[in-house]
């Protein structure tokens, strides 16, 4: 099974038991959102769209990336975005010297499917201090190095052809951004537990939150009614 | 905001200092191909792929290594088991013969090029020619060989180039391309290795030929399924053409292959080959073992693949879960309550 898929049916999983409640909310999305937003990749990856001779791009691939810059723009405040920003420009210049450090070798060794994610969680992280940096990195990241790709192959005189984020779901940019966001909340998630101890509400305010927005009746433990 | 803009300009200048690809008509590639030897350092193969400790190889009479120690271009391996050829042979052919009696149409093969200006010496004039290296017209062969074999094939000439780490990313766009829009059932990567030529020519019927070697990648999900189908391609083309297929190489890596249970990673052959010793020995590999590429039903081992990777996702689920329950113990009852409003 393709490594998109399972990534995909994981945080689909993770997303309906309501694990990734707290994320979620980081990047202004309610589960609804997301379950419609993992749909439309999906769906949108059996749709090429044309942008000129020989070159289109994969609807499918190219929704998380619409994704990363509307989760951008929600945030609160300007230092994050410049911060978020800052990040993208780090996971692409990283990733890019990572690619070129090994041009001369004829099977490199480094698997770039799962370093770009990699990456692009820790930049994120420690640069960025978001979770939505981690996601814009991994796939504004990548999708940048894919539009810098075409331009320098056209600069030298060579076809600039292919479909942009072609793999559609399973395309390597896709991969990073949900990885990278699954680690820098790994890493986010341990450090706060680890180092605010009076951490107590944060999952069960966002739980509650969530169901308040799904117009859902809640109990609290003494049984009673909360609207 | 001074010092982002400052970091960010040092950050582009000092990544300028990585050219955009090394291509051009001399070639700047060093092909310091690795050897692996046995616990007699007795040399087992040689081959330009990086070989890292837990790469494993099969050798052509099916005796199968793991790498246990790399020192420079050195790989040393000991000794694990000898593959019972012989019974996944039997298997293939009484699986096959129920495939043909079906005589359900079959889906094409789909091939494609991740490094795309691989080229041959003797024949090209160079080892690396870019966008179109001598690799496309070895692909092309390929397809002509499947296709006259009654099975549908498609091929794709797109370039990936630069040579590089990202090669892969590149066309995994190609390879989810071909296998969508052709409802493709096998997905075959062309390269050649960059090794000295004895390494990989041998006679077969009087003839001088390149011989292959196939490579799995050992990184993905699927590689139960990748390995199974590179046995049983290794079990026909020894069936027929003994010395054909050199070995089995199952790299650190992922290739591509988590895209189907049918993906393989082809060597033709080495850059010091000619390009005609290349066609050659995949013509006779696409002989020996189209029927296994192109069989309408599951191979043997194709399904419980599958089904091992359906536990994992349910594996990582339930981690997932357990882990956030740790970080948020106090809000166990919360989650619990949580789960059955959603369910």
């Amino acid at each position: 099974m393709p490594l998109g898929t399972i990534i995909l049916i994981v945080v689909l999983g993770l997303v309906y038991f309501g694990v990734f409640q707290t994320t979620l909310d980081r990047l202004k999305l309610t589960d609804r959102h997301a379950l419609f937003i993992i749909g439309l990749i999906i769906l949108g990856s059996f749709i090429n769209v044309p942008i000129s001779r020989g070159l289109s791009f994969n609807l499918g691939g190219i929704i998380p990336v619409a994704v990363g810059i509307y989760v951008i723009s929600k945030a609160e405040r300007n230092m994050e975005i410049y911060r978020s920003l800052t990040a993208i420009a780090l996971t692409a210049l990283i990733v890019y010297s990572i690619s070129q450090l090994l041009i001369r070798v004829p099977e490199p060794g480094v698997d770039m499917l799962y370093l770009n994610g990699l990456i692009a969680g820790i930049i994120a992280y420690t640069v960025g201090r978001s979770r939505r940096a981690a996601f814009a990195s991994g796939v504004i990241g990548l999708f940048i190095l894919d539009i810098v790709h075409l331009i320098i192959q056209s600069v030298r005189g060579l076809p600039a052809t292919g479909i942009l984020a072609g793999a559609g779901a399973f395309d390597a940019l896709v991969i990073a951004g949900i990885t990278g966001l699954i680690l820098a909340e790994i890493f986010g998630e341990t450090l706060e537990r680890i180092t605010n101890k009076n951490n107590h509400t944060e999952f069960a305010t966002a739980t509650i939150d969530a169901d308040k927005r799904n117009n859902k009746e809640i109990t609290d433990k003494d049984g009673e009614n909360n609207d | 905001m001074t010092k982002y803009i400052i970091a960010l300009v040092l950050l582009v200048s000092i990544c300028l200092l990585f050219p955009y690809g090394h291509l051009s008509s001399e070639s700047s590639h060093r092909y310091d191909y690795f050897t692996i030897v046995d616990e007699e350092d007795n040399i087992i193969t040689k081959t330009a792929n990086t070989i890292t400790v837990g790469d494993i190889y099969i050798t052509d009479n099916n005796r199968q290594f793991k790498v246990i120690d790399v020192k420079d271009k050195m790989a040393y391996a000991e000794y694990e088991t000898t593959i019972e050829m012989e019974e996944i042979l039997k298997s293939l052919k009484s699986h096959l013969q129920l495939d043909i009696a079906e005589q359900t149409d079959k889906r094409p093969i789909a091939i494609f090029h991740t490094h795309s200006a691989e080229s041959y010496v003797p024949s090209d004039g160079e080892d690396s020619i870019s966008p179109r290296g001598g690799i496309i017209d070895v692909g092309e062969a390929f397809t002509e060989f499947v296709e006259e074999r009654n099975v549908p094939a498609v091929h794709s000439d797109q370039s990936h180039d630069p040579h590089d780490a990202r090669s892969y990313d590149r066309s995994r766009s190609t390879a989810v391309t071909l296998l969508r829009e052709n409802n493709a059932i096998a997905l075959v990567d062309i390269h050649r290795d960059a090794t000295p030529a004895e390494e990989y020519t041998t006679t077969i019927d009087d003839e001088d030929v390149a011989r292959i070697q196939l490579v799995v990648g050992r990184r993905n999900a699927d590689m139960s399924a990748n390995r199974n189908f590179a046995l049983q391609l290794k079990a026909a083309a020894d069936d027929k053409y003994e010395s054909l297929v050199k070995g089995i190489l199952f790299a650190d890596g992922t290739y591509n292959q988590d895209l189907a249970p049918r993906s393989i990673l082809i060597e033709a052959g080495t850059h010091t080959n000619t390009k005609e010793q290349a066609i050659r020995g995949l013509e006779l590999f696409v002989d020996s073992t189209v029927e296994v590429m192109a069989a309408t039903t599951a191979l043997p081992g194709e399904d419980a693949a599958t089904r091992n990777t359906a536990l994992w996702i349910i594996g990582i689920v339930t981690a997932g879960i357990l882990f956030f329950l740790i970080l948020n113990k106090e809000n166990v009852k919360d989650f619990i309550d949580s789960l059955r409003r959603r369910t």
